[in-house]
């Protein structure tokens, strides 16, 4: 039990990372390799603002900002030119990868190679029912959950998430009805940006130490949540992000640790094999969900 | 498959706040639409060229003509979908030529694409709301009233768009395309793939939509049918204009008829 806890935090971080992925996606329509590194820059900007204050909500407010401010600017100086000259999906993502790439060696350039140190003093343990949590985890994960419950009404209810909606269905649609496509494409972004930049900062947070490939190594994860919920789909990255995060923590009680992020992979590999399509395939067809 | 009963009150289009509301038609009212020697095409072979058309408010304008004469692009070029290289688009006094779409609704004129005409995931009242999306305060009593025109739509409003038959998809873009009252309705053959009992359905709301007073194109494969009822005609060969003229004087034409619509 004590591992379905752990891996329960893992999986508040990892829904986190994946619903914001998967929403940019299924509004862009195109795979950003560099999303790791929005994860990255948002547990870098929570590092140096906790070297000049332990307040919690404020290292938030600049992994968010951090974060935000790199997806505009992704979108804005490579997605954006590239789709208006009628760059491919495949051309867009190998633009990823190389953005994905320079950027982890930005950061190696500014904060060096070795692992910096990022920890709060909210470790108080508590044992809620079976579960073991400190301070941090329950903060996750209710801030993960408080998120996620504000994706669904933005995407349900506001006119911005009908936007959004309406674009990810039929873009050229949207705009004979008066969408700014361009507008809604560039929000999505910023969020998808805030939102990862803070899972970064909780990811960073929970191992306490981390390096210039933090956000890199995890994208695989966030990768197979992703595609076993269904890509694209919303409520399926909760419930993939959901598996994965057990599976990764519950393994890690009976096998060696080290091999978390091969269950991880495992999972993703019996969900290709059985279910392609995702877990929730009733509600296939694209679009946001 | 529900009837489609038609029952527009005399008055759902005829609001105050009507852009440009033309009121009952007259044959004598200045066109609406005006394309003036428009050229559209794909990259840099124009599949539209040197095209103009005229469409009055309160009247039915239909573009006739074969496979490949570029109706469907003259439409998107109007529209703003594809840009054109020469020529001009005017609504009334305003010149909307090469304006991107986004802009190009807010200035009064309605696309109604012939596939890929509704938000497949948005539920039927969603896709009437995107119909509001640029309109002032909500748009709660357009929806209320395009229910009114489209009866079955009210049983469906929760229903995802992708759920709906052919007839009532595109029912549900005519009311989509409706919702913010415009001056001009483009229409890209609104019957192609219905069977024949939907398509005469269409056809009767396409007859309403005329009589409260926007200024309609339709560009239709079925000639005969959108010739008969249509004020005006034109015949596009090639990308170019051919020949025009009231729609049942076109079809009495019978060299017309055999060369262009066949049988």
């Amino acid at each position: 039990m004590l591992g379905v806890g752990f891996g329960l935090v893992t999986a508040a971080i990892v829904a986190l990372s994946t619903v914001a992925l998967s929403l940019q996606f299924s509004v862009t329509r195109s795979i950003n390799f560099a999303h790791g590194e929005l994860m990255t820059i948002g547990a870098y900007a929570g590092y140096l603002v906790a070297k000049h204050t332990s307040d919690l909500p404020l290292q938030a407010i600049a992994a968010m900002a951090a974060g935000a401010l790199l997806a505009w600017f992704l979108n804005w100086g490579l997605f954006r030119p590239f789709a208006r000259r009628g760059g491919s999906n495949l051309v867009l993502f190998v633009i990823s990868v190389a953005a994905s790439l320079i950027l982890q060696n930005v950061f190696q350039l500014i904060f060096g190679a070795s692992y910096v140190d990022y920890h709060t003093s909210a470790t108080r343990a508590y044992h809620v029912g079976p579960f073991q949590w400190t301070t941090i985890d329950i903060v996750i994960m209710v801030v993960a959950a408080a998120v996620l419950l504000f994706m669904h009404l933005m995407i349900r209810r506001t006119k911005f998430g009908k936007a959004q909606r309406a674009v990810a269905d039929d873009i050229l649609l949207a705009r004979t009805a008066g969408v700014g496509a361009e507008r809604i494409i560039s929000l999505t972004w910023v969020l998808d940006g805030a939102i990862a930049g803070l899972a970064g900062m909780f990811l960073a947070l929970q191992v306490g130490s981390f390096t210039s490939t933090l956000g890199f190594t995890y994208l695989l994860v966030v990768f197979s949540a992703a595609i076993v919920g269904g890509i694209g789909k919303m409520y399926g990255a909760m419930l993939g992000s959901l598996v994965i995060g057990l599976v990764m923590e519950v393994s890690a009680m009976y096998i060696n640790p080290s091999y978390k992020e091969t269950m991880a992979f495992l999972i993703l590999v019996l969900v290709l094999l059985f279910r392609p399509q995702g877990i929730i395939p009733a509600l296939s067809e694209g679009a946001v969900r | 498959m529900p009837t489609w009963g038609v029952s527009v009150p005399p008055d759902v289009l005829q609001g105050e706040e009507k852009p440009g509301a033309p009121g009952a038609s007259s044959p004598s009212s200045a066109p609406t639409l005006i394309v003036e020697n428009l050229t559209v095409g794909y990259g840099s072979a124009p599949v539209v060229q040197d095209v103009s058309i005229r469409a009055k408010p309160g009247e039915l304008t239909a573009i006739v003509g074969p496979n490949g004469a570029g109706k469907s692009t003259l439409l998107k070029g109007i529209a703003g979908v594809l840009r054109s290289t020469t020529g001009s688009v005017r609504i009334g006094d305003d010149d909307v030529t090469n304006l991107v779409p986004e802009r190009i609704v807010r200035r009064g004129l309605s696309y109604v694409p012939q596939v890929a005409n509704v938000f497949p995931s948005l539920s039927v009242r969603e896709n009437l709301e995107m119909g509001w999306y640029i309109g002032h305060g909500d748009g709660k009593h357009r929806v209320e009233e395009m229910c009114e025109m489209f009866p079955a739509l009210r049983d469906s409003l929760h229903r995802p768009a992708r759920t709906l038959s052919g007839g009532q998809r595109m029912m549900l873009a005519f009311a989509r395309g409706l919702m913010l009252k415009p001056k001009v309705l483009l229409l890209d053959e609104p019957t192609a793939g219905l069977a024949p009992k939907i398509v005469e359905q269409v056809w009767s709301h396409v007859l309403e939509i005329k009589a409260s007073g926007p200024a309609i194109l339709v560009v239709e494969q079925n000639t005969r049918r959108s010739l008969r009822d249509a004020d005006w005609g034109y015949v596009l060969t090639n990308g170019r204009n051919n020949l025009e003229g009231p729609g049942p004087e076109l079809l009495a034409d019978k060299d017309l008829v055999r060369l262009y619509i066949g049988g």
